[in-house]
């Protein structure tokens, strides 16, 4: 998928620097156009819900495919998990969202810790059928548990109470997006944090030579089972999220299409950017739900398209667009600084 | 990026806003899998739908004596779960005010927009979802499809008067499986039948050679299968008659499996099968003669019925009756008083909206397969009349 030498995240000294106003500028845009979405968007602040969640589903990806290299197809796992905690949380303990929304980031951190711990020892081919076999058999288990999460027919019952008492979720939506928004923006901050500390960088090094990281001392499995419980909690944040907004879960949240999507998000926008995440759920979510519009039989083939010409051209991502932009500016000004 | 989608989204709502303002239309917002695994129900709904429209006219009267168009509004659930179901459905009724919202092929999709129906007040016309408690989910809800008990109870009685006695089930392990699983063995139990076997195979199970060796060794008169339409029954069948269950006279049981747009892909094997549903495509009332006709007009030769196509068109003979009685502006719930006892006049033959329960009750009709003209039908040996659901007379309303 990358080329583990080629890439570094260190920008190329052959690109123009970027200045502090520009990036203070990239900062601020997704979250200028996520706030600002809230006014203009009345009656369809659903979808942004709805994208901001696969945001962070695909920022917690992000965390281990892009940055640790662990390539997983079981991400799904953990985020119907933490719906699935949230929901029965909300239907057995408390109706409190935010309660039951920290019950499941609890669970699926477990649950990663525990079945990381269980796996993290196999690479490659070997931890890609592991996860496939991890979440084949938490989505039989909700299959067959009828009892407990409703089986194919879905959780059913589900209350959530007001935020603080005070704020309703309702049809029109504006909880719940506000919800998602500071919820996403809490883990934005934490993974920045995280993946410019010392830690994010041995996670970098474990990824593009985990034997080198090993010789000078790394503890690189305890490492990538710490981002694996990390990534899980954040994908059954994503998943709560989900189950909050919706007020059903249903078993999809658990399938293996579920895990596929979200990697095409996240590939589709670029890994190891974290924003990403952003740009590649939202194109995702967006040109899907528009082409759907236009005629519900087309939007597979346009977004199949954009992925292979991603994949194809991009080398990472939707966000490399970016790069070739400042490149050509940088080739432009070269040549314009020629007598 | 962002920018464009913000443009879009404003020179929609502007148009829609002038839209509205000038014609009277009464929108309906239609949801189903367009796309994916489930594509054919999507795609069965829209043809019958327009059908309908077709062939009865896209405007009712209404009592104020002016024309309202009924316009229906496609969104594509798309493979993803009911979070998504509920995305388009919130848009749907803020965005493109639709007056109802119709569709549903599958049941937790169905199961996630009470919220919205109860907080909108919009009456809600499930055309599949077979999920028997759905409709206790909402007072909004109006189901013209069907549930799984309807289907099974009558079938295990069919089968007990038929001097079967004892019956080996194969069902399909999930929810709807486990329900047709409960149900058969239930009812034929209570009548002095006896279930030698009973085994659950995975949802999408292509081998069944194993099971069939543990049904012969049960020797039991019949065999009674619930599995998905298409491969895994295909299969189910050709490993009932290759392993000998049908030399030694064992019948077979079913449900929807043996439904004419599946026949094509069975090979004589089936003719024999004895099934229990509420459509058969050979009947000859004078409403499935419509449909048939219609959709052979509009969608070429190959374009069969099957149930989704009668609950699209019973669901849109449903909504017309209503907006030309109470006018596109009437509450939700009076819609839903209109719906109560309304009668259908369906393709399936006839049926009526339960008053309390706002689900159908419909003929079953138990079925034959047989070759006529060369070619795989259904044919009617024994109808059971005015069926209702099961599960809610086992289960019935609390009072509060």
């Amino acid at each position: 998928m990358t080329k583990p030498s080629s890439t570094t995240t260190l920008a190329p000294a052959a690109l123009a620097p970027i200045s502090k106003l520009w990036a203070t500028v990239g900062h601020v845009l997704p979250w200028a156009i996520a706030i600002g979405f809230f006014f203009v968007a009345e009656g369809s602040l659903s979808i942004g819900t709805q994208i901001m969640i696969w945001i962070l589903f695909a920022l917690s990806l992000d965390l281990i495919l892009g940055y640790a290299g662990i390539v997983t197809l079981g991400h799904a796992a953990f985020f119907g998990v933490g719906a699935y905690a949230a929901g029965l949380f909300s239907i057995h303990f408390s109706p409190d969202p935010l309660i039951g929304h920290i019950f499941a980031i609890v669970v699926s951190g477990l649950l990663g810790l525990v079945t990381g711990a269980l796996i993290l020892h196999t690479t490659g081919v070997t931890f890609l059928m592991l996860t496939l076999a991890t979440v084949s058999l938490i989505f039989e288990f909700g299959n067959q548990t009828r009892w407990l999460t409703g089986g194919d027919d879905g959780l059913q019952g589900m209350r959530v109470d007001p935020i603080f008492g005070m704020f309703e979720f309702n049809i029109f939506g504006q909880t719940a997006y506000v919800y998602a928004l500071v919820v996403l923006f809490i883990w934005f901050l934490f993974s920045w944090r995280l993946m410019h500390s010392p830690f994010g960088r041995s996670l970098d090094g474990i990824r593009q030579n985990s034997r080198r990281m090993r010789a000078i001392g790394t503890p690189v499995w305890w490492r990538l089972l710490a981002i694996y419980g990390i990534s899980a909690a954040m994908a059954g944040s994503a998943g709560a999220l989900l189950a909050h907004s919706t007020r059903f879960v249903g078993l999809s949240s658990l399938s293996l299409l579920t895990s596929g999507i979200v990697t095409v998000m996240l590939i589709l926008g670029g890994t190891r950017k974290l924003y990403g995440a952003f740009i590649g759920a939202a194109i995702y979510y967006l040109v899907q739900d528009s082409t759907a519009k236009i005629n519900p039989h087309f939007w597979e083939f346009i977004v199949g398209g954009m992925l292979i010409i991603t994949v194809l051209f991009l080398e990472g991502g939707l966000m490399d667009l970016g790069r070739i932009g400042r490149r050509l500016i940088s080739r432009f000004r070269q040549r314009s600084d020629l007598p | 990026m962002k920018k464009w989608f913000l443009g879009a989204a404003a020179s929609v709502a502007l148009s829609l806003s002038g839209g509205v303002a000038s014609a009277e239309v009464f929108k309906v917002g239609l949801i189903a899998d367009f796309t994916g695994a489930f594509a054919t129900w999507g795609m069965q709904f829209q043809q019958a739908i327009e059908a309908y429209q077709s062939a009865n006219g896209k405007t009712v009267k209404g009592p104020d004596g002016k024309e309202h168009e009924i316009q229906f509004v496609y969104r594509d659930n798309a493979s993803q779960g009911p979070d998504k179901t509920k995305q388009l459905a919130e848009e749907l009724v803020l965005r493109e005010k639709v007056k109802m919202l119709a569709g549903f092929d599958l049941s937790p999709h169905a199961m996630a927009v009470a919220d919205i129906a109860n907080q909108a007040k919009m009456p809600v016309v499930i055309m599949n979802a077979a999920t028997a408690s759905i409709t206790r989910g909402s007072p909004y809800y109006v189901r013209v499809s069907m549930t799984i008990p309807q289907h099974v109870v009558p079938l295990a009685q069919w089968a007990w008067g038929n001097g079967i006695k004892k019956v080996f089930m194969i069902t399909s392990d999930y929810a709807p499986g486990h329900d047709a699983a409960l149900y058969f063995s239930k009812t034929f139990k209570a009548l002095g039948g006896e279930i030698v076997g009973a085994e659950k195979s995975p949802i999408q199970e292509t081998n069944y050679s194993v099971y069939m060796e543990k049904v012969l060794q049960a020797k039991p008169d019949a065999l009674y299968m619930f599995q998905p339409a298409g491969s895994p029954s295909v299969a189910l069948v050709k490993a009932y008659s290759e392993r000998g269950l049908k030399t030694a006279g064992i019948k077979l049981l079913g449900t929807g499996e043996t439904q004419e747009i599946f026949l094509p892909q069975f090979n004589d094997d089936v003719i024999g099968t004895v099934t229990a549903f509420h459509y058969t495509e050979t009947n000859t009332n004078p409403g499935n003669t419509a449909l048939k006709a219609q959709l052979k007009k509009m969608f070429g030769e190959k374009a069969g019925p099957d149930i989704a196509s009668v609950a699209a068109w019973d669901g849109t003979d449903l909504i017309h009756r209503s907006v030309a009685a109470l006018g596109p502006n009437a509450e939700g719930l009076k819609y839903l008083d209109f719906l109560k006892n309304a009668k259908l006049d369906s393709p399936r033959g006839p049926a009526v909206i339960d008053p309390v329960e706002r689900d159908i009750v419909q003929n079953i009709y138990i079925r034959r397969v047989e070759k006529r003209d060369g070619k795989l039908v259904n044919i009617d040996i024994a109808t059971v009349p005015m069926v209702k659901d099961p599960w809610k007379i086992d289960n019935p309303p609390k009072s509060n």
